[in-house]
């Protein structure tokens, strides 16, 4: 009995409901934000206290990271369980070259940095070095496979969104086959 | 004080050492027997500074008809002669670079060229081109190699030149 239970809270449940991921209970959701800013709470702009009272949103990366750690079980509509290529295959409806960011985000996790989604300042990655309300510098990092070509305008807006944002933008380049990844930076020089 | 510069019959423009002192300790040009022979853009900044005039067949060449012949020996002059501008504008001292995508060598500003070495070395892009990622690995791996940082000179359409410092990072 004591097992089952304790089972039980190893594994937090999310409800994945077209595109989103919902963390319902919100002591899990507040717990699991503790741990390592996973999810986005609900109606909380920007938590100044990773204590919270909320259910949390998380992201594809997110998913697919906590679950290939067994931290959490993802329930879809009907109440069944997502294996990892589900969740793979349905970010692909919403994500171009998923596999390759998840790769970046990986590395990001396994390095210790904490990525948030970027889109806001049109990249990929958001990257915390402590976390989101802790550190006030955090990078972007843009991901692009590496068969692509840079794009000077890429550059362009990399120079010219880091200076105008005060924000370091790195590059993650992806070689697909090996998953290698390169990063590199660019900076408005004078 | 204007200085004479001469431009030969294959479009190469010198100026006798003994006058061209101060051209060297600013960076320009390299060595060729008793003169110091100039490239190209920086026979045209010195021109379009008015601080030289270029003689050709005994007449002094205007800005453009220097620009003309010079394009005839290089397709690229118009756009380092942008760069070039640019940089010297920003009391730079530059050099011309190792060719390739090497087109200038930046010296840090007040620093000697007599007696340091130059830290940055410019490559001219253009905005609406493409840089294959293996391609630039292989310009900031050379960079590396020779202990020096990689610009990037972006030429937009409005012939507006902006610099980005690159460098291949570990996180």
């Amino acid at each position: 009995m004591e097992l089952k239970k304790f089972k039980l809270k190893m594994a937090t449940k999310a409800v994945y409901v077209g595109g989103f991921f919902v963390i319902l209970d919100e002591d899990e959701a507040s717990s699991l934000y503790r741990e390592g800013f996973y999810g986005r709470p609900l109606g909380i702009e920007k938590p100044k206290t990773p204590i919270f009272r909320s259910k949390t949103i998380l992201s594809f990366y997110e998913v697919l990271y906590l679950k290939s750690s067994k931290r959490i079980d993802i329930i879809d509509e009907r109440g069944e369980e997502m294996s990892d290529e589900d969740i793979i295959q349905e970010a692909g409806k919403y994500i171009e070259n998923f596999e390759i960011k998840y790769a970046v985000y990986k590395d990001l996790k396994n390095k210790g940095f904490i990525p948030k989604p970027g889109m806001k300042f049109g990249v990929t990655f958001l990257v915390y070095e402590y976390g989101p309300g802790i550190d006030h510098a955090p990078f972007l990092v843009h991901v692009l496979e590496k068969k692509e070509k840079l794009e000077v305008l890429e550059i362009l807006r990399a120079g010219r969104l880091s200076h105008s944002v005060r924000k370091k933008l790195v590059l993650a380049s992806v070689d697909p086959s090996e998953l290698k990844i390169d990063y590199y930076m660019f900076r408005w020089f004078e | 004080m204007n200085l004479k510069l001469i431009m030969d019959e294959n479009f190469n423009v010198k100026i006798p050492k003994k006058y061209a002192a101060r051209l060297m300790d600013q960076g320009y040009g390299f060595e060729e027997g008793d003169d110091l022979r100039l490239e190209n853009f920086e026979a045209l900044y010195l021109l379009f500074k008015n601080q030289a005039s270029i003689e050709y067949n005994n007449n002094d060449l205007s800005f453009d008809d220097a620009l003309k012949y010079f394009l005839k020996n290089d397709r690229r002059v118009w756009e380092k002669f942008l760069v070039y501008l640019k940089l010297r504008e920003k009391n730079y001292l530059v050099r011309k670079g190792y060719g390739g995508p090497y087109d200038f060598l930046l010296y840090e500003k007040g620093s000697s060229i007599k007696e340091e070495a130059a830290k940055y070395i410019v490559s001219i892009l253009h905005e609406g081109e493409s840089l294959e990622i293996e391609k630039l690995n292989e310009i900031l791996a050379f960079a590396i190699r020779m202990r020096k940082t990689m610009v990037f000179a972006v030429i937009d359409s409005n012939s507006d030149v902006s610099f980005y410092e690159a460098s291949k990072i570990n996180l």
